[in-house]
């Protein structure tokens, strides 16, 4: 046996997967467990599950595969610092302290989550992971892979080709021109969180005219024939600053950025259609190129630009390629499933046999919870529930349920890796009913008024209320398809203006059917989603509609829900009338009131309007409880550092009175710490805080020294020689070409 | 997609894993060297005697590093 653990982190979604014998055993995203949302943390809870899903200890593992090279990727951040210098002080002061803290430090976090691996953590490239997890899972022996995210290293789009057992890399477009990062520097603009507003911006796009796309391609973006592309970098301010944009390009668009919490204009709507447009634009070229470059016949698509439905819709509608597959954990997320991939076929060469069914298994590939859990976890909340007989049972009641206008909180089987709930974690409700929508988004998930649901459909249905082309499936609702002409209905009010066209109704499925008509689906099979297809066959028995709204279960800003508990807290705190966990049904209207908070919607958390590239790091963590090894270390270190007070004091002509209160106070800490054993976790909390203010005012001023003294002098003077990299005019093409795979050697290295 | 493992693949990648972990200071030197970065190194060398400051600082005795800086 040979268990491979991937690990993605420090960036955004950190996440584990792990691979067994070349087969995805577990995988899943540590904000599930943290709950903080996209939490980019090291992922021990992750790590955690996926050893326990396999039975397996630390000590099991025979490899260990990080998503990303973290020295090269810090080489491209001092880079970005030196060409910002000497202006960018606050970016640097904010980004250098997890680099040297975390980022910097995988293998020694490996080793604290790890204890009993010893062994070296490979490090395989961030594109690379990606195209990994695109093309291994994949249906082909053969295929172009595509990769596009904000940036990784320093790639921020690569173009490769998989043959068999192996992934090459090609061409790649380096940063800071990035496809990803032009997109969510427009999603901040628009007042949206980066890194995960993206698809609210998508889902505004069809509000909007796309009035800007000509202007954005013609003084924003240089894109070739071929889908490189460079951005003017004076409308952004993401290389030098703690913003995305710059003021030109708040004046190109016509007013400074929208607050988060101010309303949209049609201006913003406008934005979302026209960085759609081009980034579909460039997505086609791209493609385009890969097929031109590889003559390969199908494509799979890796990296956060990978999750825009509408573009994928596009590619697959202008038939460049035969067939494209679209790794459903796109983001870095998949990351960590690619790198153990990688370690699997490519540096261990194991064989690989395109599959006819899914790799991906579904993408259920987090954690299940037996009946027992459940009702415990129900019994210790004082929940009224019922346990029905069997599955068919509780598809029959779920149906009964969303045929009567009910939404349902539906909970089962293994949680979904990757950003969509598929129906194991999702609320459903019925999509016939045109005030659902308003309902689902105000009442339910307490989120923006405009953003349209997505419908789950029976595969054999699909046709009759899609326009989905012959053949083609959407297992992971990774592509949009127009509501087919025969469900749609005639229009007979006047059509309103922006947001407001949302509550016209223009089909029989009014709840899933976007104001241009399009509809993000899934299509759900027996082969995946079994439970899923017989709820939705019933559905069909009692209605004669075979497909529900399916949004994932989580409010506004929070992860989707992992375990019972986070279920029915969920539950609890929105206006869902029922919630079927495994076999339990739990009826709202049966919930004692005492027992119930007031629906509200969540904390006024503002979203991070900051892109990760940007985020900043604190240097102590005082929030991680010491253990004890580590608090008698500190007992140690306070009855030493007493000792030297009292000596100092008993020594000094000078404020000897100032010494020896010093030393009292520290020999009294050390003394209750050492006689009082419940004291010892509150003192050294206390000690942490009281040191935190000093650590960040002096760390802040070595900063400032290095900066100043050292970082920026080199920087001039390389700009002075011409040495700092700085581009020159146009090219035919922005691709660059990449080196041949490195040997198994390189990946060990952290460049 | 299972199929038995190829030894001698596994083994030399298994030697390479077994090898030791060089320091974080011996990976910059080497990516230094590979790359011909050498204009990084005094501000690799600042940032790493900090960095030898913050891992310290991020451990339990941090108390007693700050204020006695």
């Amino acid at each position: 046996m040979t268990a491979i653990l991937g690990i993605s982190a420090f960036y955004h979604d950190a996440a584990a997967a792990l691979v067994v014998d070349g087969q995805i055993i577990a995988a899943a995203q540590e904000e599930r467990f943290s709950r903080v949302k996209n939490d980019r943390r090291f992922p021990f809870a992750a790590i955690r599950y996926c050893l326990d899903e396999a039975g397996l200890t630390p000590g099991d593992l025979d490899y260990v595969g990080f998503y990303e090279k973290p020295l090269r990727k810090f080489d491209r951040v001092l880079e970005t610092h030196c060409a910002a210098a000497p202006g960018g002080f606050r970016a640097f002061a904010r980004s250098i302290p997890g680099w040297l803290t975390e980022k910097l430090h995988v293998a020694r976090e490996v080793r604290h989550a790890l204890p009993g691996f010893s062994r070296r953590v490979l490090f395989a490239e961030h594109h690379e992971s990606h195209a990994a997890s695109a093309f291994f899972p994949s249906p082909f022996d053969e295929a172009a892979i595509l990769t596009i995210d904000g940036v990784g290293e320093w790639a921020t789009a690569t173009i490769g080709a998989g043959r068999g057992n192996r992934i090459e890399l090609l061409s790649e477009l380096r940063f800071p021109h990035s496809l990803g990062l032009l997109y969510s520097a427009v999603t901040s603009y628009c007042g949206f969180a980066v890194d995960s507003g993206e698809y609210k911006l998508m889902g505004l796009a069809p509000y909007g005219e796309p009035n800007f796309a000509d202007d954005i391609l013609q003084h924003i973006v240089d894109l070739r024939p071929d889908g490189s592309l460079r951005l003017d970098m004076s409308y952004f301010d993401y290389g030098h600053g703690l913003r995305m944009t710059s003021e030109k390009l708040h004046r190109r668009f016509g007013g400074p950025p929208r607050p988060c919490d101010a309303p949209l204009e049609q201006r913003h709507c406008d934005l979302a259609a026209s960085i759609q447009k081009v980034t579909e634009e460039v997505l086609l070229r791209m493609a385009r190129h890969a097929r031109e470059q590889t003559g390969l016949r199908n494509l799979c698509l890796a990296g956060g630009v990978a999750l825009n439905a509408v573009a994928n819709a596009r590619l697959l509608a202008e038939g460049t390629f035969d067939d494209v597959w679209i790794q459903p954990a796109a983001g870095d997320a998949g990351g960590a499933l690619g790198a153990a991939l990688l370690v699997w076929h490519q540096l261990l060469e194991q064989p690989r046999t395109a599959r006819t069914g899914d790799s991906q298994r579904g993408s259920r590939l987090g954690p299940a919870f037996r009946a027992e859990e459940i009702r415990a976890c129900l019994t210790q909340q004082g929940a009224v529930f019922t346990e029905l007989p069997d599955e068919a049972a509780v598809c029959r009641e779920t149906a009964r349920l969303l045929a009567a206008q009910k939404v349902v909180g539906w909970f089962q089987g293994r949680m979904e890796f990757g950003p969509r709930a598929l129906g194991n974690r999702s609320i459903l409700a019925d999509p016939r009913n045109p005030r659902m929508q308003q309902q689902l988004n105000q009442q339910i998930k307490f989120r923006e008024s405009f953003r349209p649901f997505a419908p789950a459909v029976l595969a054999e249905n699909a046709a009759e209320y899609f326009d989905l082309p012959a053949g083609r499936s959407s297992p992971y609702m990774l592509l949009v398809a127009p509501v087919s002409e025969s469900q749609r209905v005639a229009v007979t009010v006047p059509e309103p203006r922006g947001l407001a066209r949302l509550a016209v109704v223009r089909s029989r499925i009014p709840a899933v059917t976007h104001v241009d008509f399009s509809s993000r689906l899934q299509t759900v099979d027996e082969e995946r989603a079994g439970l899923f297809a017989t709820l939705l066959r019933e559905f069909r028995t009692l209605t004669g509609c075979p497909l529900l709204v399916n949004t994932s279960f989580n409010v506004r800003d929070e992860p989707i829900v992992c375990s019972p508990q986070d279920a029915y807290d969920c539950f609890a705190a929105t206006n869902m009338h029922a919630l079927v966990l495994g076999t339990f049904l739990i009826l709202k209207e049966q919930q004692p009131r005492t027992r119930l908070p007031t629906p509200s919607t969540p904390s006024a958390k503002r979203p991070r309007s900051e892109s990760a590239l940007l985020a900043g790091s604190t240097w102590i963590d005082s929030a991680r409880p010491a253990s004890p090894r580590d608090l008698r270390i500190f007992g140690v270190g306070l009855l030493i550092v007493a000792g030297v007070l009292g000596i100092v004091s008993l020594r000094s002509a000078h404020w000897p009175w100032f010494w020896g209160s010093l030393a009292g106070l520290w020999s009294a800490a050390a003394a209750v710490f050492w006689t009082v054993p419940r004291s010892r976790a509150s003192i050294h909390r206390c000690l942490n805080c009281l040191s935190a203010p000093l650590n960040s005012m002096l760390s802040l001023a070595v900063l400032a020294v290095i900066y100043y003294l050292i970082l920026t002098p080199i920087a001039l003077c390389r700009r002075c020689l011409r040495r700092d990299g700085r581009p020159g005019g146009t090219s035919v093409t922005y691709w660059q070409q990449r080196p041949p795979n490195g040997t198994r050697e390189t990946y060990l290295q952290q460049f | 997609m299972s199929h038995d493992p190829r030894p001698n693949d596994a083994r030399e990648l298994s030697d390479l894993v077994d090898s030791p972990q060089p320091g974080l200071t011996a990976e910059f030197w080497q990516f230094l060297k590979t790359n011909k970065k050498w204009w990084l190194l005094p501000l690799l060398l600042a940032l790493l005697a900090l960095g030898a400051l913050a891992v310290l600082g991020g451990t339990t005795l941090s108390p007693f590093i700050y204020p006695f800086l």
